[in-house]
């Protein structure tokens, strides 16, 4: 499956490898120019491996369709995946979709991964961390121990500026249902109907659009309003805040786990 | 499939499921708060089960002024019970030193906000906030801090102990970036009784590793802001004026468990929006 030719000097070695797969909102391509740029080097110290090869695969989805899929060269520690995403999607009409990353590693040398997104008519910039995972080999319990399907968010900013959503992603390959809750400063609560998310797909809602009163509620409280959602199985959820005269991106921050002991 | 759906639907109903699919993820339930799960050092999911005593930045220098929020929120699977704890914060400035410190209660689906306008802070402020809840929490209690500049809004949430002690800003930087709409600020903190924290930023072209590296000390809680592109990429750029650069920053010794807190913030000044997240 990986195209990509080692880099001169680097053996691949199947046995020594471990793999992690990521999921990322991927911001419409007409608006963003999307980029990610890892430098594996930050973890190969003492105690994890001191030399390591990387190298990832992306898949790029629109609705549930693989539309596009990048290879990067490969690098040691002293080097960085790059990929530029207008490279694969900018011959296809505009669209926002999900990237799914399959980012092959050195065993035992742990990642983390942001992408960038620059806004083509301003400039404006925002990154995103998208390590919360959907697997990985390196912490076979990862999904176990480090993911939720009750994720939260506290403090929702409803300003007239800003439109608030959130992001849903489902990298599965079954359907995935969950609910959204609305928590208020004065501890009363709504929550949508079970909503259904298609395999390998994405969905941004505004929180309007299911809580279509919640800006003028929420008002009443400056800010105390706090956004749960359940889920069918363990989620991968962004809340994601816009500037409402610009469309532009200022926030996109994964949902935190509840803190049960 | 029907079946297994249904008895892995979590929400209000289910009161407590946090079951996964055995037979689409082979892995075993295994809850992520009991007390004698090991840490993983470095883990890479910006997730600190049970953390009580949590870290992050406050700015209050006229132009950005900083809201938190956390909440003691009951999780949905718990229904009906009492959260209720006492929380104790506590402001630092540049050089770690104390600048308030408050105890009070957090009730039972309470959101508590401290927001930097109403206090009466020495402005420009950048400092390390620390809010650490005194028992057992059954609410969602990681804050959040907004950072506003009245144009708009942006945020995430504290890191705590990150646990990264070598980063990376994740964009390469060259003249272009350099000469355009963007600033870009970092704050660097000590969350550590350790005086002073050693960093060491390095920028580096990424063609030829050509780089210049500054040391960083932070005293005790204390926190440093820089403006990147003039502090540390200009001078590369100027050496180098078709670079591309990389920006690290990490502790020397490389210690997991002492690594500072960072953040980093965009301000275009076109549309005069700010964007902020962690490294």
């Amino acid at each position: 499956m990986i195209a990509a030719a080692p880099t001169a000097g680097l053996k691949y070695e199947p046995d020594s490898m471990s793999k992690l797969l990521i999921a990322g909102w991927l911001p419409p391509t007409d608006e963003y120019q999307t980029t990610l740029t890892h430098f594996p080097g930050n973890n190969v110290h003492p105690p994890y491996p001191t030399h390591g090869y990387f190298f990832a695969t992306m898949s790029v989805y629109r609705e549930d369709k693989l539309v596009a899929q990048l290879h990067s060269p490969g690098c040691d520690e002293t080097g960085s995946v790059r990929f530029d995403l207008d490279v694969a999607v900018g011959l296809l009409p505009p669209f926002s979709g999900m990237m799914l990353v399959e980012y092959h590693h050195t065993k035992g040398i742990p990642l983390e991964v942001y992408t960038a997104h620059v806004h083509r008519k301003t400039g404006s910039y925002f990154a995103c961390n998208i390590t919360p995972v959907v697997g990985s080999d390196i912490y076979p319990n990862f999904r176990a121990t480090h993911m939720e399907n009750v994720l939260f968010m506290p403090g929702l900013a409803f300003r007239p500026e800003i439109e608030t959503s959130i992001v849903l992603l489902n990298p599965f390959k079954v359907k995935f249902s969950y609910q959204l809750h609305l928590i208020f400063g004065d501890a009363t609560q709504q929550q949508s109907e079970a909503l259904e998310l298609k395999p390998m797909s994405l969905r941004c809602y505004p929180l309007e659009t299911i809580f279509p009163r919640c800006s003028e509620k929420s008002a009443r409280f400056e800010g105390r309003t706090s956004l749960c959602v359940t889920s069918q199985y363990k989620q991968i959820s962004y809340l994601m805040q816009r500037d409402r005269e610009t469309g532009i991106v200022t926030t996109l921050d994964h949902l935190h786990a509840y803190v049960l002991h | 499939m029907e079946l297994l759906q249904k008895e892995t639907k979590a929400g209000l109903g289910c009161g407590g499921c946090r079951l996964t699919l055995f037979s689409i993820f082979g892995e075993a339930p295994k809850d992520l708060n009991v007390l004698e799960h090991d840490h993983i050092p470095g883990a890479s999911a910006c997730v600190k089960p049970g953390m009580r005593l949590m870290k992050g930045l406050v700015v209050a220098d006229g132009k950005i002024e900083s809201t938190i929020y956390a909440s003691n929120a009951v999780p949905p699977q718990f229904i009906d019970c009492d959260s209720t704890t006492e929380l104790e914060y506590a402001l630092f400035d540049l050089e770690g030193r104390a600048v308030l410190h408050r105890c009070d209660s957090f009730k039972t689906n309470q959101t508590f906000v401290f927001d930097s306008r109403e206090e009466s802070l020495p402005r420009p402020f950048y400092g390390l906030f620390l809010f650490q809840l005194k028992r057992s929490n059954y609410g969602a209690s990681r804050f959040n801090v907004h950072w506003s500049n009245g144009r708009s809004t942006t945020t995430t949430h504290e890191i705590g102990d990150s646990g990264r002690p070598d980063v990376h800003f994740p964009l390469i930087v060259n003249k272009n970036v350099l000469e355009g709409p963007n600033r870009i600020y970092i704050s660097i903190q000590n969350t550590y009784n350790e005086n002073p924290m050693r960093c060491t930023i390095r920028v580096y072209d990424v063609d030829n590793r050509d780089d210049i590296t500054w040391d960083c000390p932070i005293p005790r809680f204390g926190t440093r802001w820089f403006d990147v592109l003039e502090q540390f990429f200009r001078p590369a750029l100027k050496q180098r004026p078709n670079g591309n650069f990389a920006l690290r920053i990490f502790r020397p010794d490389l210690d997991c468990n002492r690594a500072p807190n960072i953040y980093f913030f965009f301000h275009n000044r076109t549309t005069d929006l700010l964007n902020v997240n962690h490294m």
